[in-house]
């Protein structure tokens, strides 16, 4: 199902790097939608469209938190709405509050796609030649997360069949109990790590990713893309300006190919999925 | 009920917090009060200093005036006005933006008619002379006296520009 994670890992990761760099850093309304629509798309072939929606909506308190948040500390705009002990709510501290809060939802949402996609042995691969130590402790780190919720899950489903007296005793009781294990685990592997021959000599890595025809292809056009994204932006021709009014500087033509590109950028791996997807509906069909 | 109590709490500090602010729509907070002293004090506001390096967000619309004087009027005395709430009175009566951080005498004073403190280099701000004297305390720590001049001026090199060089410790 997961089509886009067949690419080269280094191919994957400067296509995530390029989507970053806008959506973390671009503080233009315009190239966020973009990013969130793109991502959610994304998320959405990846996971199914109900849990998206469902992790959409959770998120929508904490917009709105930020975005009435803004406004109380910065007081800077031209046009108040009101005023609360003697301090301006301003129309355009309000704006950039969410734009901001875009910005944070966005991030979370390409954030997920990357976890899906990027697994521990794609991590490996791309940083095992540069420091295989520190690479291989942060494999296992971030395995570690994981598999401590799904363990933690298993001893609770049991832990509740039987009789408990309050419920922070029962997950306590589970807190300590999935410790417990963990530590058994890590000395257990600590253990079988060195019988297999751990420091004994270098540590090298295995990959089983080949660079092929597509991953070039795929390569050269983030690369065209993210250019032609960045000509408007160093340009300052998407520039926006919140304070003290609002100036949205959309000019010339060079904005508008900055936007669909960035477009194409956002909607390739949820389309490149959904392609996939339909391909493999197809073949199917057909047998 | 345990619940139930935990939310009516919630609820109730909501509410708390929201009455203890005052909440004025812009007509009522820049409405003008009928004077009741006879003693004023002159405020001015100027940025004299920022008009050769002023910010791109302000060289459109009308923030700042040519010639930097952005308030130059009277107001009238209070017991215990001290230079911050002369300012706030002054900017009340031209409806002049402000922005200011802190309560009580950690006030802060960011910025006036939308230049902010940093918006001309790094050692750029607001700092405040009440007759012609420099105070080396906060803004809302002296009292001001009547017929008092309250100056605020605008530095673009931590006070040496303005004649408040500082001197170390």
């Amino acid at each position: 199902m997961k089509a886009f994670s067949n690419f080269h890992p280094v191919v994957i990761f400067i296509y995530f790097i390029a989507v970053f760099s806008v959506s973390m850093f671009i503080q233009n309304p315009v190239y966020l939608f973009i990013s969130m629509t793109g991502s959610f798309l994304f998320l959405c072939v990846l996971n199914t469209i109900k849990t998206t929606i469902i992790s959409f909506l959770k998120y929508i308190p904490f917009t709105v938190l930020i975005t009435i948040l803004n406004p109380l500390f910065s007081h800077n705009g031209a046009t108040p709405l009101f005023f609360i002990n003697d301090n301006a709510f301003t129309l355009e501290a309000l704006i950039y509050g969410s734009v901001l809060a875009l910005m944070i939802l966005c991030v979370i949402f390409w954030f997920k796609c990357f976890n899906i996609i990027f697994n521990s042995e794609k991590i490996l691969f791309l940083f095992g030649k540069i420091s295989p130590k520190i690479s291989l402790i942060f494999s296992m780190a971030l395995h570690f997360i994981p598999n401590f919720s799904k363990y933690f899950n298993e001893v609770l489903s049991v832990q509740k069949k039987m009789k408990s007296n309050s419920k922070l005793k029962l997950y306590i009781n589970c807190f300590s109990a999935v410790i417990t294990h963990s530590f058994e685990t890590s000395v257990d592997t600590a253990d079988s790590m060195s019988a297999r021959g751990h420091s004994t000599g270098k540590v090298t890595n295995f990959g089983r990713f080949r660079f092929k025809t597509n991953d070039f292809i795929l390569l050269i056009s983030i690369i065209t893309l993210i250019i032609l994204t960045y000509i408007a932006i160093v340009a300052d021709n998407t520039k926006v300006v919140y304070y003290p009014v609002i100036i949205f500087s959309n000019s010339g033509i060079s904005a508008f190919i900055s936007y669909i590109s960035f477009a194409v950028l956002c909607f390739l791996p949820g389309i490149y999925e959904i392609k996939e997807d339909l391909k493999w509906k197809y073949s199917i069909s057909k047998i | 009920m345990k619940k139930h109590i935990s939310l009516i709490i919630i609820c109730l500090s909501f509410i708390m917090t929201f009455c203890s602010c005052s909440i004025k729509s812009t007509e009522g907070y820049y409405k003008t009060e009928e004077t009741k002293s006879t003693y004023t004090v002159n405020v001015k506001v100027d940025c004299i200093t920022a008009l050769s390096s002023l910010p791109e967000k302000l060289k459109s619309g009308n923030y700042i005036p040519e010639n930097g004087i952005i308030i130059d009027t009277a107001v009238e005395y209070e017991n215990g006005d001290t230079p911050f709430t002369v300012l706030t009175k002054a900017a009340k009566k031209d409806k002049i933006q402000i922005d200011y951080n802190g309560e009580g005498t950690s006030v802060y004073l960011r910025g006036i008619s939308n230049l902010y403190e940093f918006d001309c280099g790094n050692l750029s701000g607001w700092m405040v002379c009440v007759n012609g004297k420099f105070a080396d305390v906060g803004a809302n720590c002296i009292n001001v006296k009547p017929n008092d001049t309250v100056e605020w001026r605008y530095t673009c090199n931590l006070g040496s520009d303005i004649g408040n060089s500082y001197s170390g410790e």
